[in-house]
């Protein structure tokens, strides 16, 4: 029940929309069974001269008016009234689409929006978990599996359900025993369909995988190509996919199989039901218990009722797989997203100072594994500070725990004095440039790319930050300059240039705090060191923490941090460090020992 | 790169294309020969049906006498049972078509594709290929095999309704025929818009996936930068515009059948007029009257199936031009030697030399001029220089993967290209950064170097270069499963497992490129070993990122942009104090510096 409730908070304002197309469903399947009545009326009345019977009382108007033999004179208003008739059901069939569409569709785009805004807010912690592949997943294609269930299956089933409700009242009214002999297959072919579905999909699902392995190996042996030339094993790998391709076709050809078996046998039973019930009709009328008029409505309410009800079977089995989309569209809406807002407001166009005071902080994701152990730090305003560990020594964690990128920390951390929770998040990020270990960049322009931290940014702003990035010259080379696009729509930056453009984006705004976490890592050592002079050009403006596994890295700090198993090993300049034992002084000396090694 | 992005909108209609993929029936023409046999059978009884409800009003219920009804029944049941093999066997023979179809068309381009040359993988992504071999052929096998039924099913049902109702009664038939231009004219017309307006549909949803694809990986990124409105508002825009264009679609896709079926039912409504006059005059018969009125009602249905069809082709042009494209690719690099047994005999020395080499990736844009180099069998050579030198290129071109511009390469004193290109790969051993294993067991990866060696052989390789000890501990040990890539195993295993490869498959020339990424020290010092032996007794080219590899190499190359700058031992190198020097102080102390903090540790 709470998947409907889900399902309707979508649909708010469009609920009045999706009952009227209900009501057209109702209004068109009426419309739908007059024209078998007005044929009855016309063969049995007008042409075959016999008195008008009509169901509750609806003849006796029109023997009085001698309807049968006025039409005889103008047979064109038969005509004219079946040509009306189907008009009118099926100008409400498109209306009906018509409004279920427009339902559908806005409960998609509601569903997208929401779905998109909510996965820009939840955690970092959460985007650090999840397989992206997964959720895009989710939020396209379960997003269309709803949608379609809503916009096209729901309608059917409404309107298989709506037909034989409707129907069977006139059939009844006809005639009692042919109503019964023409219904006695639908429960049949309703469960028959239904159930086959359930069964089948197993091979559905088998066909799916074996697609799935086939492309699988495609791609394999694509990525691979190089080992595969290299062994000189393209033999093999054409009989391996050739393999693959081959159960692939048997699973497929299995599934046909069985699918022609149903769809064969379900038509076969549909039409031996409407052959007994012209062959049951044959015979009363022979005898005169029924008119031929009626025989002709009966052979025709058959087909209305029995194929919608065989496709109703097949759509109920697709009811489960709708649902299976909606638990796992909710299972995203229903994380809680980042807490924004604080009461530290940083009011607009005001700089922090960036004074940073970790304060016997402690952290961990799970408590067996601390990541960080009573850091004591104090990061002046516009000091910068090298941070130095290896792998999974803490430094990432930490520096992310600044922007707010996640709470959960024992201990404390001030900016400017105040405490870090109180910030409102995107306040204070606004006021962090931040190069993440792999920065993203978006599907777009370089300019674009580099001035979006800050809306309509002119070309010189962008200009003066590539520069100090070391990335102007690459870019003057490319074609289109700045306006080059990257990405999925256009070129692949090096590492190294996407590190670069990610540094740009990060100084264009004069952040109060930089944070460069192994910002460098893919840039070749003389551009690293222009970069560096750029950097020294600026010093002092910005509060900056450099992570960093090269010694070259440190060369701008003021103060090194040496962190160990997430505990702060050591503290101090390059000069105060080197004359202390420990890991710094023991790199400092390789290095050293190396120089003279070389004379 | 361009031509592989959104190539989606080709606009004329190629029949040569759809012709060549029409031969593609041909092995399958027996089949299809049943089928139309099969759909003609199909058609025919369709027809009959109303002619029976004909035969059963007029010569049953109007004379009011059973006489005949038993042989009624049995011809009723008899078609009805004989419809139910046909559609049995329609279903069947069409799914067996294009199954087949498929299936012969993805293994001749699969074929091809083993042929081309490197190039062309280096200037298409993976995922445009996949496309094409997979949803691509699964379309045009969808189009041949079910299109082919629908043509003959709807030509052969409209000319069996033609001479019925025409034998039946010739005036009402007009009707019918009148009938047909409107019900062709609205299907054609609306299938083709419908289809272009859902192929819009189709481009909007992929930008939106695109578009999610952006926001999720982006998350991280977006969050630090602010960007979380601006974003969303450029998704609603994009958004927008899709409910805007699915609804228009889907609105067009509402019309079509309930305007198809007005015509009908006009159909009847005008059959209804001028047959009822025709009973009333005692031209025609009730029944005659029946069979009419249901004849146009089914009229539509074969016209609207071919409009389809044809609105599907000509949706379906640009898929049959890439898969064509592909189909008919010529490979860059065609050994003119064939590789006889005597070539399968010879082993190889390793003496590899570069005389003059020119090379380019993209016209006018040379990565190595006039390049020459040689290699002494059994020499193991290290290449050192920072991204974008040409160490890759070089590789490339030893391997014949490229062959050169200009200038030529000799493998034993020989012009490799008078050699035959088998020959070549199957004496070489290759080791990437990151080694590409395939997904199965350990054993198969190993095997991969050998594809007749034994377990006992496979084991014993495994030994030498001590990968054994790791693949001992692993779950089912060489029976476990590396998953995709080999992404279950660390890069340093996958490494060991590449090595062990290379020493079942004994090659005279081993190309390595080192791995950059960290790897434990533990595994590191497994490769360092490992890669010794592996060297031993091998020509060895090595694009070195580690000091000891390097320290261990006969020589040094260190290449800066195309070109060797220095070359010799470490210690000589290091004396030079020139760029080697500065590399080796300034990357390699990286090296020096994870070591000794991970000490601490």
């Amino acid at each position: 029940m709470s998947s409907l409730r889900f399902v309707l908070s979508f649909m708010r304002k469009q609920k009045l929309k999706y009952l009227m197309a209900i009501l057209f469903i109702i209004v068109a399947a009426c419309f739908s069974f007059t024209t078998p009545l007005i044929v009855r009326f016309t063969v049995d009345s007008v042409l075959g001269g016999k008195p008008v019977s009509l169901p509750y009382g609806w003849a006796g108007a029109l023997n009085r008016w001698q309807a049968a033999s006025f039409v005889r004179e103008r047979l064109w208003l038969a005509a004219l009234a079946i040509i009306l008739a189907s008009s009118l059901g099926h100008a409400f069939t498109y209306l009906r689409g018509k409004l279920s569409a427009q339902v559908s569709e806005e409960f998609a785009r509601r569903l997208r929006n929401s779905l998109y805004d909510h996965i820009q807010r939840l955690p970092y912690v959460w985007h650090s978990k999840v397989q992206t592949g997964d959720i895009i997943q989710r939020c396209t294609s379960d997003v269309d599996t709803v949608r379609r269930f809503i916009g096209l299956q729901l309608v059917q089933l409404g309107r298989g359900v709506f037909m034989a409700l409707l129907i069977l009242p006139i059939m009844l009214a006809l005639d009692k025993r042919m109503t019964l002999f023409s219904t006695f297959v639908v429960p049949v072919i309703f469960a028959y369909a239904y159930v086959f579905f359930r069964q089948v999909r197993k091979r559905f699902q088998a066909a799916d995988e074996a697609e799935g392995y086939m492309t699988a190996v495609l791609e394999e042996s694509l990525n691979g190509i190089r080992v595969v030339r290299a062994f000189a094993r393209e033999d093999f790998e054409i009989g391996r996919f050739n393999g693959a391709a081959d159960d692939y076709r048997a699973k497929c050809r299995k599934l046909i199989t069985v699918l022609a078996w149903y769809w064969a046998s379900s038509d076969a039973l549909c039409l031996l039901q409407i052959a007994a019930v012209f062959i049951l009709g044959v015979g009363l009328s022979i005898r005169g218990e029924i008119s031929l008029g009626t025989l002709l409505a009966f052979s025709t309410y058959i087909g209305m009722l029995l194929w919608p009800i065989r496709e109703m079977g097949r759509i109920l089995t697709d009811l489960g797989r709708a649902l299976v989309s909606v638990k796992r569209l909710r299972e995203i809406m229903e994380t809680p997203v980042e807490e924004m807002a604080g009461p530290s407001r940083i009011p607009e166009g005001t700089r922090l100072q960036g004074k940073i005071e970790f304060q016997k902080l402690n952290f961990a994701y799970d408590p067996e594994h601390p990541i960080l152990r009573d850091i004591d730090l104090t990061v002046e305003a516009g000091e910068t500070v090298a941070i130095l560990g290896a792998t999974g020594a803490g430094k990432s964690t930490l520096t992310n725990l600044v922007p707010r990128l996640f709470d959960g920390y024992e201990g404390r951390i001030l900016i400017d004095g105040k405490d870090l929770s109180g910030y409102d998040r995107q306040e204070l990020r606004r006021q962090i440039g931040i190069v993440l270990q792999e920065p993203f960049l978006y599907s777009r322009s370089l300019a674009e790319n580099i001035g979006i931290a800050i809306g309509d940014c002119p070309l010189e702003k962008v200009e003066k930050a590539a520069r100090e990035a070391a990335l102007h010259d690459a870019i003057s080379e490319f074609p289109e300059g700045y306006g080059t696009v990257i990405g999925e729509r256009g070129i692949t930056l090096s590492g190294g240039q996407r590190q670069r453009c990610a540094i740009a984006r990060a100084l264009i705004g004069d952040p109060a705090i930089l944070i460069l976490d192994d910002a460098l890592s893919a840039v070749d050592s003389e551009t690293e060191q222009e970069i560096q002079r750029n950097l020294l050009d600026r010093k002092g403006r910005a509060t900056t923490l450099i992570i960093t596994h090269r010694l070259t890295g440190v060369a701008l700090a003021d103060r090194i941090v040496v962190l160990e198993h997430g505990r702060v090993a050591q503290i101090g300049s390059h000069q105060e460090l080197i004359s202390v034992p420990g890991a710094y002084q023991r790199i400092w000396n390789i290095q050293h020992q190396l120089e003279e090694e070389a004379g | 790169m361009d031509m592989h992005k959104e190539h989606e909108f080709a606009n004329k209609f190629e029949w040569r294309l759809w012709l060549s993929l029409l031969k593609q029936v041909l092995p399958h023409r027996k089949r299809m020969l049943l089928l139309a046999g099969v759909m003609v059978m199909n058609a025919l009884v369709d027809t009959l049906l109303p002619l029976l409800t004909k035969y059963g009003i007029d010569h049953m219920i109007i004379p009011r006498t059973y006489a005949g009804i038993g042989t009624f029944t049995t011809v009723y049941v008899g078609l009805i049972l004989l419809q139910f093999v046909n559609v049995y066997l329609l279903i069947d023979i069409a799914g067996r078509v294009e199954t087949g179809m498929n299936y012969d068309l993805r293994r001749l381009a699969y074929r091809k594709l083993q042929s081309m040359s490197f190039s062309y993988y280096d200037r298409t992504p993976t995922g445009w290929v996949v496309a094409r071999l997979t949803s691509d052929i699964s379309r045009l096998g969808d189009i041949v095999a079910w299109g082919i039924v629908d043509l003959i099913w709807g030509f052969a049902f409209m000319a069996f309704v033609m001479v019925v109702v025409f034998t039946l009664s010739w005036k009402l038939a007009l009707i019918l025929v009148a009938l047909l231009p409107v019900i062709a004219f609205i299907s054609v017309r609306f299938q083709v818009s419908l289809f272009s307006s859902f192929r819009q549909v189709r481009r909007l949803n992929s930008m939106i996936t695109n578009s999610f694809g952006e926001g999720i990986h982006g998350a991280k990124t977006t969050k630090t930068l602010v960007r979380e409105e601006a974003n969303l508002a450029e998704f609603s825009d994009l958004n927008r515009n899709m409910y805007r264009h699915a609804v228009k679609a889907a609105t067009a896709s509402a019309l079509f059948m309930p305007l198809v079926l007005i015509v009908s039912s006009v159909g009847t409504g005008l059959v209804v007029w001028a047959g009822g006059a025709s009973v009333l005059a005692g031209a025609i018969g009730f029944g005659t009257l029946v069979a009419f009125i249901s004849y146009t009602m089914q009229l539509f249905e074969p016209i609207s199936n071919v409009a389809r069809l044809f609105a599907e082709m000509q949706n379906a042009q640009a898929a049959v031009e890439r898969v064509f494209s592909l189909l008919e690719l010529q490979p860059e690099i065609v050994s003119k030697v064939p590789f006889s047994e005597e070539w399968k005999k010879r082993p190889m020395r390793g003496e590899i030399s570069l005389e003059n080499v020119d090379f380019s990736y993209k016209e006018g844009k040379p990565v190595l001029t006039n390049f020459s180099l040689k290699v002494a069998a059994g020499e193991s050579l290290a290449l050192v220089g920072e991204t974008g030198t040409g160490k890759t290129t070089l590789v490339n071109l030893i391997c014949r993967f490229y062959e050169p511009t200009g200038g030529r390469i000799l493998i034993d004193g020989m012009d490799y290209k008078e050699i035959p290109l088998p020959w070549i790969h199957s004496n070489l051993g290759y080791v990437q950064q990151v080694p590409h294993l395939f997904q199965g067991t350990v054993l198969e990866n190993i095997r991969y170097g050998r594809l007749d060696a034994t377990d006992e052989e496979i084991r014993e390789a495994a030994r030498l270069v001590r990968a054994d000890e790791f693949i001992q501990n692993l779950p089912g040990q060489y029976d476990y499963k590396v998953g995709e890539a080999g992404n279950l195993l660390s890069t340093g295993q996958k490494q060991l497992i590449a090595f062990a490869r290379i020493v079942l498959a004994d090659p005279a020339l081993l190309i390595l490129d080192e791995a950059t990424a960290s790897i434990d020290t533990e595994t590191e010092q497994l490769v360092q070993a490992a890669m010794h032996i592996v060297l031993k007794g091998r020509t060895g080219i090595i694009v070195a990122h580690r000091l000891s590899t390097i320290r261990q190499a006969d020589r040094i190359l260190l290449m800066h942009k195309g070109r060797i700058v220095e070359s010799g031992r470490h210690t000589e190198l290091m004396q030079r104090k020139g760029r080697y020097y500065e590399l080796y102080m300034n990357q390699f102390m990286q090296e020096y510096a994870d070591r000794e903090l991970q000490k601490e540790a």
